[in-house]
């Protein structure tokens, strides 16, 4: 079934469903190291695009490299997947694309169809799956066939996958004689990865780490360790900078050689990053008073008090054991450090020394003594 | 050196004996400075509700309210008795250990008429995380004007999906600007609900899987 047919089976199955997105384009410089040629350093393009909602995933990426000694190459993947959920099982299929080109060989390609069951659960899941398809390289095609077991855990913002990936392929070898007559051998391979990969977020840092260890255990495949480590430190909402260093194994279900890397890149995101989703400040009319508080970490908070026209301002809840405090001008805004433990909290304020009033921008919940409080979430 | 290593154990034997001490005091509700009049009406709650193992702060917190206020003594006592039976509610719902802060947030969403057994619900899709945002967001859902089964049945919805707190925060703050709009709250929380529900753990895993088995923008190029 193409992606063209899946994309549309799903987009008529979530027609109210909104979608997550993740759109990055990262330009940079990047070492490559491999055992066949000299280190090369070049100039680094890739971009990524991913769109998901419950039902639909669907990612593509590219990344282009112009090396110093005039070779260029491209790489395009695309993989989309249309999933139907039922209790705590998740049945997916879709189908992965990928095309590699290089200036002096041969373009190769694979096409591959696979089928996963998912069991999840809130926070951690596992899945198996199997896939097969073909894969052209050297202008020979031939079958390829896979399996995937893997397991996710994830808190907050971290998360743990580890996968099991048994692949059944070949590898076609060239041979060039001294009169030109070219001889290529196909050589049938089978060799599982193993794979661990963990990903931490930390305020506007990301962190990437990949590990691999390969069993070869059909044909010359070899077997072998690889790892690699990536991060992102978004310096605006839009704007990050990433780098990454790594050795990765061969591939031949894209043709990709074995090679040691380092990129930077400046990266570039269509979508504002979370860690810079600070929401504008609450307004409030004359005489009201709105508030927010921030994790300022160890269990604090920086709370903080909009109102226009105000020039004293206290506040009072659970979290001062209610007892009045006074808070500091702080431009536009009164704002102190509080310890504020995660959860609802009960809040007032007073202006100017009057009464005192719930936040008009929180919910007001009635506290049972006869007048209405403020009610704020902390995360 | 035989000497050195007994007065270290000394230091060691002092300050363990000294722990439990230090612990029994940390342990104490914190005691807010109440009015003689006030303080007298509510030590048999406090009593029965610390032995019965439960956290008295928050009726000292609800006292001191009351107090700060000037709400007659009658109407705190009657106040802090509710609060005492919610807690103990709330204790056995969100058992077998739930926190200060699950208990707070409990106690605020029985108030608003959140059935008990939603509280079982919730503790048995949360497992063993906090339950306090999740339970603060469906009290200030109910108190946007969201009808209490909706809320529930969502916020359950949630959870069992794997929802963080930060995606009950943002689902919170998404109805909050909607019914400040004018939305009614029951469609908002709908409409929002759409755009929470890709970014869930559960949601995210079949991406995350299709990334980590096709890993497109981690393969490098030869």
């Amino acid at each position: 079934m193409s992606f063209a047919v899946l994309a549309c089976l799903g987009t008529a199955g979530a027609a109210n469903a909104q979608w997550a997105r993740q759109t990055t384009f990262d330009v940079g410089a990047i070492r490559l190291t491999r055992d066949d040629f000299a280190d090369t350093d070049g100039v680094n393009v890739a971009a990524l695009w991913s769109r998901w909602n419950e039902r639909i995933s669907m990612v593509a990426s590219g990344a282009a490299t112009r090396a110093s000694d005039g070779r260029s190459t491209g790489i395009a993947v695309g993989s989309a997947s249309y999933a139907v959920p039922l209790r705590v099982l998740r049945f997916e299929a879709g189908g992965t694309g990928t095309v590699l080109g290089t200036s002096d060989l041969e373009p190769s390609s694979s096409w591959l169809g696979f089928g996963r069951a998912h069991l999840l659960g809130p926070t951690r899941g596992v899945w198996v799956g199997a896939g097969g398809g073909r894969v052209r390289t050297e202008n020979r095609s031939y079958g390829a066939a896979t399996g995937d077991f893997g397991a996710w855990w994830r808190r907050d913002q971290h998360r743990l996958t580890m996968t099991v990936a048994p692949v059944r392929t070949s590898t076609i070898t060239t041979f060039v004689f001294d009169d030109e007559t070219v001889l290529r051998l196909r050589d049938p391979v089978g060799y599982t990865d193993f794979s661990l990969a963990a990903h931490g977020a930390w305020g506007a840092f990301e962190v990437d780490a990949l590990g691999v260890v390969r069993d070869g255990w059909k044909g010359t495949v070899d077997a072998g360790t690889s790892a690699s480590l990536a991060g992102a430190w978004w310096i605006t909402p839009y704007v990050g900078l990433a780098g990454a260093v790594g050795r990765q194994l061969a591939d031949p279900m894209r043709g990709t050689a074995q090679a040691r890397y380092a990129t930077i890149a400046l990266r570039l995101s269509a979508e504002r990053h979370r860690a810079a989703r600070r929401p504008p400040p609450p307004r409030a009319a004359a005489g009201e008073a709105s508030i927010v508080a921030s994790p300022a970490g160890e269990g604090k908070a920086i709370v903080r008090v909009y109102s226009p026209g105000a020039r004293r301002v206290e506040l009072m809840g659970d979290i001062t054991g209610w007892e009045p405090v006074e808070l500091d001008r702080r431009g536009d805004h009164w704002e102190r450090r509080l310890t504020m433990a995660s959860g609802p909290h009960h809040v007032l304020v007073r202006l100017d020394g009057g009464a005192w009033i719930a936040p008009s921008n929180l919910p007001r919940i009635d506290d049972e003594l006869g007048g209405r409080v403020g009610l704020i979430i902390m995360p | 050196m035989r000497a050195r290593f007994l007065r270290d154990s000394s230091r060691v034997l002092l300050v363990l004996a000294a722990a439990p001490a230090v612990l029994a005091a940390q342990a104490q509700p914190a005691r807010p400075s109440l009015d003689p009049a006030i303080d007298s009406v509510i030590a048999p709650i406090v009593a029965r509700t610390v032995a019965a193992g439960l956290p008295a702060d928050l009726l000292y917190a609800k006292a001191r309210e009351g107090q700060v206020r000037r709400v007659p003594v009658d109407r705190i006592e009657a106040t802090v008795r509710t609060l005492a039976q919610r807690i103990e509610v709330a204790n056995a719902a969100l058992a077998p250990n739930p926190s200060a802060q699950e208990l707070r947030a409990a106690t605020d969403a029985l108030a608003h008429n959140v059935p008990e057994a939603t509280l079982r619900n919730m503790r048995r899709a949360a497992a063993n995380n906090s339950l306090a945002v999740p339970l603060g967001v469906l009290t200030a859902l109910i108190a946007r004007g969201v009808s209490v089964d909706q809320a529930t049945v969502k916020v359950v919805d949630l959870l069992q999906r794997g929802a963080l707190p930060r995606n009950f925060i943002a689902l919170e703050e998404r109805v909050t600007e909607d019914v400040l709009a004018g939305r009614r709250p029951d469609e908002s929380l709908d409409l929002r609900l759409k755009g929470i529900i890709p970014n869930l753990p559960q949601s995210a895993a079949t991406t995350d899987a299709l990334q980590a088995t096709s890993a497109p923008g981690k393969k490098r190029p030869r």
